[in-house]
């Protein structure tokens, strides 16, 4: 009973959907879509749909885009992050949350039409951890716990060749215990 | 105009998975396959529910990565990184390889003993039945969850994940 290791779980970078940095968040957002209709077509039990892979103008890998990071990139600029420090910096007061109601009805699609717009290289995670092919499952089992991650390229052959994810390490981790 | 609710894009509780606090590592995982099945899902839930023994307090939620880090084993977890890193690189005999692998596994099995209250994490935020979609978004983004629990009258009603929000926001879109 040996543990697999990453280079046989991981999903191949070619099952991604994979976009250049300078594509836009509606961009990624039907590409994902696309992903998701092929795979419930398919019924293919490995689903990386939720991950768009982002590439400079070299074809080299920048970044992972997730559902989360398209979210933070809808969000309106009035309840961002450097707003709210801006805030907290002149007056010690925090961003109201119930700001958000400055978006709804028809404010809200405004809104949202001009963030779509935005280059998901802007809001891609950069990546900062890898695994090698021949790294086993325990190996990822403790950068995913140690980082809280979902998910971590692999490499083969100084190049990335797949991505590794929770689901995939818990599946295999479930037939060797159950 | 958009102004829907958040209510019309919940996943209804009955219909998401939910365990009791109590339930072991190893039953949990059990209690999320048999959702796969039930309700012809394509993979193991991201996240499940944690309520109380009689399901009437939310107490938590667990993610798959706590499933994880409930059953690594413990050498994995003392040290910093580059030091878990070095275990991996001694070059061993394959053989032995194999004998320890049965160890971590048996040691794993017994870490799937453990209750998952211990390894559940709390609920970042919560979400009201008629709250719009945009506290939605800024909820999700403003504590880095992809789920939130969904309200009504102080209760559990379903929850809204962010998959839902980006559909809805397409629709919207496209409206």
């Amino acid at each position: 009973m040996v543990m697999k290791l990453c280079g046989e779980v991981m999903i191949p970078l070619e099952r991604f959907p994979q976009l250049p940095y300078w594509f836009t968040l509606r961009q990624a957002m039907a590409e994902l879509e696309r992903v998701v209709d092929d795979v419930m077509k398919r019924h293919c039990p490995h689903c990386p749909c939720r991950l768009v892979l982002v590439f400079d103008a070299q074809n080299q890998l920048l970044g992972i885009l997730r559902q989360q990071d398209i979210l933070r990139g809808l969000k309106p600029e009035i309840l961002a992050e450097n707003a709210q420090r801006h805030t907290e910096s002149l007056f010690d007061v925090k961003v109201d949350p119930n700001l958000y109601k400055f978006y709804e009805g028809d404010r809200a699609l405004t809104m949202l039409q001009e963030q779509i717009e935005r280059p998901i290289g802007d809001f891609a995670r950069p990546i900062k951890i890898m695994l090698n092919g021949d790294d086993d499952l325990l190996q990822a089992i403790a950068l995913m716990t140690r980082e809280d991650l979902d998910f971590i390229p692999v490499q083969r052959d100084n190049r990335i060749a797949g991505i590794v994810t929770v689901l995939d390490v818990l599946q295999e981790t479930t037939k060797l215990l159950l | 105009m958009y102004d829907k609710p958040i209510h019309e894009i919940i996943v209804p509780l009955e219909e998401y998975p939910c365990i009791p606090d109590t339930l072991t590592l190893g039953d949990a995982i059990l209690e999320m396959a048999v959702q796969i099945l039930r309700r012809k899902q394509l993979s193991l839930p991201r996240v499940a529910l944690v309520f109380d023994e009689s399901f009437s307090e939310l107490l938590g939620m667990l993610r798959r990565r706590d499933i994880m880090r409930g059953l690594e084993p413990r050498f994995l977890l003392s040290g910093t990184m580059e030091y878990g890193r070095k275990l991996f690189d001694v070059q061993v005999d394959p053989n032995l390889a194999e004998i320890s692998s049965e160890k971590i596994v048996a040691h794993m099995r017994q870490r799937a003993n453990r209750l998952v209250r211990d390894f559940m994490i709390p609920i970042p935020a919560t979400i009201d039945y008629d709250d719009h979609l945009m506290k939605a978004v800024y909820e999700m983004v403003d504590r880095n969850t992809s789920l939130l629990p969904v309200l009504k009258d102080g209760k559990v009603v379903g929850v809204v994940r962010s998959v839902e929000v980006l559909q809805e926001i397409a629709l919207i879109l496209q409206s």
